[in-house]
């Protein structure tokens, strides 16, 4: 357990392992937002072009 | 046994900041968790005063208070404000203040961000207000925001646009920050079988909104750009499709219902076994039934439009796909009957809303099988019918869980009891006049009345008075609510770290209140042990 920098910016007592599973797992999600959000608006594109 | 909460551990971080500082700044989950409680309840008092004055408009045949332009913007911002502003923040404010307590973590897993979701909320909610006051007033054209009516309300349009960017953004960034607390920050030996319900049911969520929320957000972008850039996604005179902007609509409008009702099964899967002294019947197929409704939300969205149009073979698809949800859902409701059958039950406040959600929110599933069937929903189409429907699944349903749940852990919230008396004249009051008001509404539908109309044929006076009355007394009864919640933080009796005796799980193995930072050790095995088992 490594302690936390600041009791405000992060929640305090977890370990360098979850923090690197956080960090993973947050950047996975917002690539999936993003990839949802310009995907959707070209297949739109494409099916109104076809 | 472990000690449940180690409070001396770290006493020296239970000061927290104080005046302005501490809400502005705020990063910790319950403070982020009560000022999205708040503002929910500010939004659920606008749209429910824009609701009264539907109500009031359509007391008789003829009643003209408001221009038919008027009423038209207080039918489409009384839908934007109860969704957006109202039930799904009040889902994530339960959400911040109960999932680090109930999988052991400190916190949210990215307090900052935390921050930032919730302070975009009050700017998105002034800027989809202030609509009213510019010229062309609010938006009229339904929550569904279909062009090219849309595009039609000068000002308000780009707007309204932007305020649902906003609130998809804190949506999003919400979501984003379940998903990570729930998948980084659980206690040790916390399996994913072996979360509580809530937790579940909210993390099937977060993936809901994060599969939808960027949807409805590249559609308004669409809008926004054919409307001021001369794209033509939704203009069928530049070569674009109008029906294309429904099927984008509601492939993003479908799941959005579920995004509004998975996590009340979540709450109702605490409150019945808490309160039937009873382990859950059938946790693990609850799980998967959760899984399945939220899968099949994707493949049902036709069953919106089939009136608009579209070959048999899709309308067939849509309506088998529509009514296969009702298997999952039956699942959850058989395993609810379940966990009371024989249970030692008692009928506080919180197992009150619970119980109502299971017989209305399950009328309002009933009336939704008869609107899957394509022959049947020509018939009700644009009716009051659906108004009834929808109704139904949302009040009874995702409201009285909202309040049941605010019931139920408001004593950990609080560290208070509140007026167990009180709290039931709200449930009654709530629970009867919630079906004279929609109740009728069903009638109405199926005589013909359509939905979103300022003035009606006579012949529909009748039960348009009584669905008013009902709408004017739930209306008045639900100020009881603010009022029980502020008695009881100010001088309610004080409460035990587990007030209810049949509730299980971590949250209740800390003191009441719960002290301002959460789990700072995670709990030990026995201390999940006890927790899941007491």
């Amino acid at each position: 357990m490594d302690s936390t920098p600041s009791p405000r910016h992060a929640p305090r007592g977890i370990s360098a392992e979850q923090r690197r599973g956080i960090r993973r797992t947050t950047w996975t999600v917002t690539l999936i937002v993003l990839a949802i959000y310009f995907g959707y608006m070209i297949l739109t594109l494409i099916q109104l072009h076809r | 046994m472990d000690q449940p909460y180690e409070s001396n551990a770290h006493a020296d971080h239970e000061h927290k900041p104080h005046g302005w500082r501490r809400w502005v700044f705020a990063t910790n989950h319950k403070d982020i968790g009560t000022m999205y409680l708040i503002f929910a309840g500010v939004m659920f008092f606008l749209g429910g005063g824009a609701a009264m004055a539907i109500r009031a408009q359509l007391f008789k045949s003829g009643m003209e208070l408001f221009d038919p332009a008027v009423f038209n913007s207080l039918l489409t911002m009384h839908a934007l404000m109860m969704i957006f502003g109202a039930v799904m923040p009040a889902w994530v404010g339960l959400a911040n203040w109960m999932i680090p307590m109930q999988i052991g973590a400190p916190d949210m897993a990215l307090p900052r961000l935390n921050n930032l979701s919730f302070w975009i909320l009050p700017f998105a909610g002034t800027l989809l207000l202030s609509s009213f006051f510019v010229p062309g007033g609010a938006p009229a054209g339904g929550w569904t925001m279909y062009p090219p009516l849309m595009e039609q309300f000068g000002a308000s349009f780009p707007m309204v646009v932007f305020a649902i960017h906003l609130l998809g953004i804190s949506s999003i960034l919400g979501a984003i920050n379940v998903v990570v607390t729930i998948m980084n920050l659980r206690a040790p030996g916390m399996g994913l079988l072996r979360m509580p319900l809530f937790v579940w049911t909210w993390l099937i969520t977060a993936f809901l909104l994060i599969a939808v929320m960027p949807i409805l957000a590249g559609a308004v972008t669409m809008l926004l750009t054919d409307h001021f850039f001369g794209t033509s996604f939704f203009n069928a005179a530049g070569g674009g499709s109008p029906v294309m902007f429904m099927h984008i609509f509601w492939f993003f409008g479908h799941p959005e219902v579920y995004i509004l009702i998975l996590p009340a099964f979540g709450v109702i899967s605490e409150i019945i076994p808490a309160f039937s002294r009873k382990p859950l019947f059938g946790y693990e197929a609850m799980v998967y039934a959760t899984a399945s409704i939220a899968f099949l939300s994707f493949i049902v969205w036709g069953h919106h439009m089939f009136t608009v149009g579209m070959p048999v073979a899709a309308q067939l698809f849509f309506m088998l796909s529509t009514m296969l949800i009702a298997v999952p859902t039956g699942v959850k409701v058989f395993n609810w009957t379940a966990t009371m059958w024989k249970g030692s039950l008692s009928f506080e406040p919180p197992m009150l809303f619970a119980v109502a959600f299971l017989f209305l929110f399950t009328i309002g599933g009933f009336s939704g099988l008869m609107l899957a069937l394509v022959p049947s929903d020509y018939q009700y189409h644009g009716t009051y019918f659906v108004v009834a429907h929808f109704h139904y699944v949302l009040v009874p349903g995702a409201v009285f869980a909202i309040m049941g749940a605010i019931y139920y852990w408001l004593p950990k919230w609080s560290g208070r009891m509140y007026d167990m008396k009180l709290a039931k004249w709200h449930f009654w009051l709530s629970a009867i006049s919630v079906n004279v008001l929609f109740f009728p509404q069903h009638f109405l539908g199926l005589a013909g009345m359509p939905r979103r109309i300022a003035d009606y044929a006579p012949q529909f006076t009748d039960w348009n008075m009584v669905s008013s009355i009902g709408g004017f007394v739930f209306g008045v009864s639900q100020l009881l609510l603010p009022y029980i919640v502020w008695r009881c933080v100010r001088s309610g009796k004080p409460a035990e770290a587990r007030p209810w005796d049949g509730a299980r799980g971590l949250e209740w193995e800390l003191p009441s209140p719960a002290p301002f930072h959460s789990w700072q050790t995670p709990p030990s095995e026995a201390v999940l042990a006890h927790g899941a088992e007491h």
